[in-house]
């Protein structure tokens, strides 16, 4: 890991709904390095004491592609802030599916951004991936319809006004077969993992995780961003954000 | 002073003609500054628990202009620290319960202190103990391997029940194991002071007579935030330490009332966000200043504080950092 702080100016902005945006921005050096399940950490402006950590959703050329939801005043401040951004990354550790056999992303809300990064490298490998996505209605699918993996997508919205009703734990388990052993690789929030957690442990299946916690140095030296193990604590940001499914400790579901 | 020869700079202005600046000769500016035998290159250091073990921050700044870096407390076995969450934003600064989880004494000698002791600026150690035998038990330890300069006794830290605040409102508790750590150590002893205490003027007194070689004032301030949707307080253990420039004013205040009582170089701490914050210490009456969780937002911010502090001597026609020291004009007669 060698992160860099970069001033990006924004490329191009989408608005996918009232507070989901997709932003490219200008990184090269951050582009250049990234892998799928590492983040960015951006300063959201003056009145903030602390920066934002968000997944990288793609890199590109000059590139990176950043899913931002407003869930509050830092994020809401971001995107008023004047260009350019000021980003700290790439930062954690990439998802590692093996290297034969079938792979299924899982992603929930904006848990979706590093699995669509995750998507187009193996795609582009020539892997078979199936990829469920999980939102609460037609009208918050995190993925703009115009980027080529919407197709590809298998989409759960919870009140039944996309695709299939439910939700994309519910969604997965009726498409997997009871032989099929895909590896799994997922996001999202804290419930919806906890689901597709029984999901993984009664079926018998492996795959990572990559979740969320708290954050100030996003580096690995403020101990701020713990999550329970057996037998102690791993940081989010350094050992993270992607665990072993099963290597996060019941402290963490309950 | 210092006077050296500079080449001359060119620079295309407006009008593309080539004009001349006529700064043939610059000033150099003494920031060096002691603690003992220690000689830091300039005032500006690292705050334990805000920059690791030291090298974690070198892909992003380099580190060797600084004046010196501290390490993480250590103990003398591995701690695994507090049950997240452990921190919680604020308008001005955070709260932080970490519970000095960190690596432990032997590990730190066995896989970073040699790393550390390459990054070409003075390290300090920073330590802290479950009872205050520990405190003697970790620097013998320490001691025999070559590769930092001075120890930093944590007495302060707000997080833990034992080897924490417990030790530093005592000035007998205090007193015992800066000299317990003294008379053991072959490197200064800096006390890291709390500055929850009305008045830390006896703590700090205890300190140097016991023999420290310096005190930084101070650790941070015990605070606590609450949910009010849930009627819970957003960190598990209730209070916290608070940082960042909402507490400046706090530590500030006792760095002034210890100055006033004791003689040895004093390192000011506590929501320093850029070179005017640090001046203010410094004019209060540090020698020195350490810099803590600023740097999570901007790790750039260490070497700006070192330059700004620069500037400003040179703009005020300052040469050495010393005659800046304790310069506060009260108007009260002290
Ligand atoms: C590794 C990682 C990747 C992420 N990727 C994305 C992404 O791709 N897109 C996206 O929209 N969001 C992502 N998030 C969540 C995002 O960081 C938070 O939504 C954001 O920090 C909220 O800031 P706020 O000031 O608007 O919210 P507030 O609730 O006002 O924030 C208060 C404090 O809590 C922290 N906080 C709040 N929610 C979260 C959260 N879910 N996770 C971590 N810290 C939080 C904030 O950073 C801030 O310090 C990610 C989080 C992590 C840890
Ligand atoms: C996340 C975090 C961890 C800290 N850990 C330690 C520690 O292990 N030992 C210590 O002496 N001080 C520790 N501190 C206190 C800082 O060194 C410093 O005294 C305090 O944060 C005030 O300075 P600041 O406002 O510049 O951050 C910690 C502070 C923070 C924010
Ligand atoms: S955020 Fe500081 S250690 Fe992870």
């Amino acid at each position: 890991m060698n992160p860099v702080i970069e001033e990006a100016e924004i490329t191009a902005k989408t608005v996918l709904t009232q507070d989901l945006f997709v932003f490219k921005l200008s990184a090269p050096r951050i582009s250049a390095s990234a892998k799928p399940g590492q983040f960015v950490q951006i300063d959201p402006g003056e009145k903030f004491f602390l920066r934002r950590p968000f997944s990288i959703q793609d890199a590109y050329g000059d590139e990176i592609e950043i899913l931002i939801k407003v869930v509050g005043e830092g994020t809401a401040s971001l995107l008023r802030r004047e260009q350019p951004w000021n980003i700290l990354g790439p930062l954690g550790c990439a998802f590692s599916p093996p290297y034969d056999g079938e792979i299924c992303l899982v992603g929930g809300g904006v848990g979706a951004a590093p699995l669509k990064f995750l998507w187009r490298y193996l795609n582009d490998i020539g892997r078979s991936v199936e990829f469920f996505i999980g939102a609460r209605s037609a009208s918050e699918i995190p993925v703009d319809k115009t980027d080529p993996v919407f197709s590809h997508l298998k989409i759960a919205a919870d009140d039944g006004s996309f695709g299939f009703k439910g939700t994309v734990v519910e969604y997965l388990k009726s498409e997997l077969p009871p032989e099929a052993r895909p590896y799994i690789c997922a996001c999202g929030p804290r419930p919806m993992l906890s689901a597709l957690r029984n999901l993984m442990l009664e079926r018998d299946l492996i795959g990572e995780f990559s979740l969320e916690s708290r954050m100030a140095c996003g580096m690995g030296v403020c101990q701020g961003c713990a999550v329970p193990v057996d037998g102690g604590y791993k940081l989010v940001c350094k050992d993270g954000p992607v665990f072993p499914f099963d290597e996060i400790d019941g402290r963490y579901w309950k | 002073m210092e006077v050296k020869p500079l080449i001359f700079d060119t620079i295309i202005n407006n009008h593309s003609v080539f004009s001349i600046q006529y700064s043939v000769f610059r000033i150099f500016m003494n920031l060096t500054t002691n603690i003992a035998s220690l000689k830091l290159k300039n005032p500006v250091m690292t705050a334990s628990g805000a920059f690791g073990y030291g090298t974690e921050y070198s892909p992003l700044i380099d580190i060797s202009k600084l004046g010196a870096i501290i390490t993480k407390t250590l103990t003398l076995e591995p701690r695994k620290g507090n049950p997240p969450p452990r921190i919680w934003e604020l308008p001005y600064g955070m709260l932080n319960s970490i519970g000095l989880a960190n690596i432990g004494v032997r590990e730190f000698i066995d896989r970073q202190l040699e790393k550390v002791s390459r990054l070409g600026t003075a390290v300090i150690v920073n330590i802290a103990g479950k009872e205050a035998e520990d405190y003697p038990r970790l620097i013998e330890i320490l001691d025999p391997h070559p590769g930092f300069n001075a120890y930093e006794l944590n007495v302060s830290c707000p997080n833990v029940k034992k080897a924490g605040m417990l030790f530093g409102i005592d000035p007998e508790a205090v007193f015992d194991i800066t000299r317990a750590c003294s008379t053991a150590a072959k490197h200064p002893i800096i006390v890291k002071l709390t500055p929850n205490i009305t008045d830390p003027t006896e703590v700090a007194k205890a300190a140097e007579e016991a023999g420290a070689s310096a005190l930084t004032i101070a650790n941070t301030v015990l605070g606590m935030a609450v949910d009010i949707e849930n009627r819970i307080p957003r960190l598990p253990f209730v209070t916290a330490g608070y940082s960042g420039p909402g507490m400046k004013p706090i530590n500030l205040a006792k760095l002034y009332q210890v100055r006033r009582a004791v003689d040895i170089p004093l390192i000011g701490c506590g929501g320093i966000m850029d070179y005017r914050d640090a001046l203010e210490y410094i004019i209060t009456g540090a020698t020195s200043v350490q810099i803590g969780s600023a740097v999570f937002k901007n790790p750039k911010v260490l070497l700006e504080v070192i330059e700004g502090i620069e500037g400003y001597m040179k703009e005020k026609g300052i040469e050495d950092i010393s005659d800046l020291t304790g310069t506060l004009k009260t108007g009260v007669d002290l």
